[in-house]
């Protein structure tokens, strides 16, 4: 698990005093008879931010950042500021502007806690049937599957086959894609949720179909072998090497790689 | 030095003179005049901002097509060994369920260049090793042009050398493009791949997600109007013959053919989730020369706007302004107030004035800032260190500007003068770590 940094810890302090701080010296530079409406003003941001999504809560921000400063410059020309009061009023622009960036940040990081809380669940309950981004699997989880799959077989005493694509004669700078490339045509073609397709490594794929006949697997290899055919330059495709096993009672990946 | 560059040089001496001259007799009209567009520059930015995050917002479905029609990729490549592996092997892991051929068009290449496209072209069948026959003028646009002349599909998209796109990116570019009979193709987003290199790259990686995302999206939602980016970008193979193909002198190919595009009436519309990943440059050298380009291209388009008809109709206005404002109006504003600035320092130069210019200032700093975060907002790049970047880079990234504005005027200019082509100078890539 992804350890919490020191800034990370910091993060949600840091800001709820910048909140807090920023928050008691602009109502404190407010005139009495205008501080409570300064209030209601700060309350009402805030009940903002916490009530919608954080990505409102931004375009928020960001419209009352632009309007606050146009509002702020139109004071400036109507009430004539001199250098001096342009300064305190770009102070107490930027104050309000570090007030509501601690408030968005607050607001965000709670979104983000809950969502990240939902998600987790969410990914907690896909993990269990994890396959990589093309629906193949990686080597661990092809033999952790296939195993319980030829143990079935081999109690069932069903008929099932085993193949290895080897793609190491094919040029090395054009392998990693060619590899993806095949294995996503063999995922593809094979039956989603009955034949299993792997990397066992960077250059070979390997496939066990489960429940199969000898004519069954003919008319299956031969659709694997043209669908490769048209994503894959033929030149390329004679440098497959293609080692077909048939299962004969074998309980893991190991025995089938034993050359009989 | 030809006709048109001297009615150019010629207007902008008069414009110069006019304001010298208005300074002198009456310094309170140009105060306001300057004050007045300036503030009117800056609320048009402030409502692209907020146009921009506000399309962002939205959540906008890709359509899925019954029929997708063949797309034919274009990559031009002159010495990219160092990258076109990588780039390769994005463009063969695209989901494309239509006709999809892929053509590295090497510009002569003397590095590995084409040993690598070659291995592909001999593994993929529809990849292909495309030998660019040498020509003048050098440049992304004759070889893009070459690569139309061999290929046949009804849309074309170019990804430079150095490209890796998602493997959705073009599905959703055409999906977008298919919408509408009047687009004329379709724009998506570049990303930076390198960003976390170090502060520079972090900079232009910002500057991306501002320039080529939060303001591309905003004019797409107040004007109905985008720009092409060179890279990630579809087109109709119809609307490129129509137009007659690229101008082979246009250094900035891309910024050149959205203007002829909107001039013909068509929409380019902005695909924001259509991502590529680009590596930018990763020292000041590099980022000055490829700017340098980059200027010099958006100064042949200034020239053409102001010195060919048509450029200031209709939705070409949008563009066309833009140019200008960015590239004449608002450089001779910062070269003014550098000047006032300096005289005011050495006591030279006093103006008598009413204007809150210190607030203005503020503004224009807030404004910008503001864009840098709403742009990194919607892309959740949000962290400390770049919140700090952002804080700091109005006083430091965008005050390069000015030397790469001059420097590029100037070279511009002398290219003209001595009749020289300004050719396409390749950006030095890096080896991703």
């Amino acid at each position: 698990m992804k350890s919490v940094t020191f800034w990370q810890r910091l993060q949600m302090p840091v800001a709820a005093t910048v909140w807090l701080a920023s928050a008691m010296v602009l109502l404190w530079h407010q005139t009495s008879e205008n501080s409570l409406y300064g209030m209601l003003g700060f309350i009402g941001v805030a009940v903002l931010f916490f009530l919608v999504s954080d990505r409102m809560a931004f375009f928020a921000f960001i419209v009352l950042t632009l309007t606050t400063v146009f509002y702020f410059l139109y004071n400036a020309f109507v009430e004539g500021w001199s250098p001096s009061e342009q300064a305190a009023g770009i102070g107490m622009h930027f104050l309000f502007l570090l007030h509501l960036f601690a408030l968005y940040s607050i607001a965000k990081y709670v979104y983000s806690y809950r969502s990240e809380n939902t998600s987790l669940k969410k990914s907690l309950e896909e993990l269990q049937e994890y396959i990589s981004e093309h629906g193949v699997l990686t080597k661990r989880e092809f033999e952790k599957q296939s195993s319980i799959v030829l143990s079935t077989m081999a109690r069932h005493g069903e008929p099932g086959y085993f193949v290895q694509v080897d793609l190491s004669g094919i040029r090395k700078v054009a392998r990693k894609q060619a590899l993806i490339a095949c294995s996503t045509v063999l995922f593809g073609t094979l039956r989603k949720h009955y034949d299993l397709v792997g990397h066992f490594d960077d250059k070979t794929i390997v496939v066990l179909l489960q429940n199969i006949s000898d004519e069954g697997f003919k008319i299956v290899e031969e659709r694997l072998k043209e669908n490769i055919k048209v994503q894959i330059e033929q030149g390329a495709y004679e440098q497959i090497n293609w080692n077909i096993r048939m299962v004969e009672g074998e309980r893991s990946i190991e025995e089938l790689l034993v050359t009989p | 030095m030809n006709k048109r560059l001297v009615i150019l040089l010629v207007l902008s001496i008069v414009f110069l003179v006019g304001l010298i001259l208005a300074a002198i007799f009456n310094v309170k009209i140009l105060l306001f005049l300057t004050t007045a567009l300036f503030l009117t520059l800056l609320g048009y930015y402030s409502l692209l901002t907020l146009a921009g995050l506000y399309n962002r917002l939205k959540k906008r479905e890709i359509p899925e097509l019954d029929c997708y029609p063949g797309v034919d990729i274009l990559i031009p490549a002159h010495n990219e060994g160092v990258v076109i592996k990588d780039t390769i092997e994005a463009m063969t892991g695209l989901n494309y369920p239509g006709d999809l051929q892929i053509y590295v068009l090497n510009d002569n290449s003397s590095d590995e260049t084409g040993d690598i496209a070659g291995d592909f072209a001999a593994t993929f069948k529809n990849v292909h090793h495309i030998q660019v026959p040498p020509g003048e003028p050098r440049g992304k646009s004759r070889v893009l042009n070459y690569g139309l002349s061999i290929s046949s599909n009804p849309y074309y998209c170019v990804y430079d050398a150095d490209n890796q796109p998602d493997s959705e990116a073009l599905i959703k570019l055409v999906s977008i493009a298919e919408e509408d009979q009047q687009s004329a193709g379709a724009v998506g987003y570049v990303r930076t791949i390198n960003e976390k290199t170090n502060w520079l790259t972090r900079m232009i990686s910002i500057e991306f997600q501002v320039f080529q995302l939060l303001m591309q999206s905003g004019r797409w939602q107040l004007f109905k109007t985008g720009s092409l980016t060179g890279t990630n970008m579809l087109v109709k193979r119809s609307v490129i013959e129509e137009l007659g193909g690229y101008d082979p002198y246009a250094i900035a190919e891309d910024a050149e053919l959205t203007l002829r595009i909107t001039k013909a009436g068509y929409y380019l519309p902005i695909v924001p989730d259509s991502i590529t990943w680009e590596q930018e440059p990763e020292t000041l050298g590099v980022y000055l020369k490829q700017r340098t380009r980059w200027l010099q291209g958006n100064l042949y388009i200034v020239e053409k706007t102001l010195t060919e008809p048509g450029y200031f109709k209709g939705k070409l206005l949008v563009h066309s302004i833009h140019q200008l404002l960015v590239y004449v109006i608002f450089w001779l504003f910062l070269l003014i107030s550098y000047v006032w600035f300096a005289l005011g320092i050495l006591d030279i130069f006093y103006i008598e004035y009413t204007y809150p210019l210190l607030f203005i200032w503020y503004l224009a700093y807030i404004v910008y800032t503001t864009q840098l975060f709403a742009a990194q907002a919607t892309q959740r790049t949000f962290t400390p260190l770049n919140v700090f970047i952002s804080v700091i880079m109005y006083f430091t990234y965008a005050q390069l500007f000015s030397y790469l504005f001059v420097r590029s005027l100037i070279l511009y200019i002398k290219a003209k003068k001595n009749r020289q082509v300004i050719g396409w100078d390749k950006t030095q890539r890096f080896k991703s770590k």
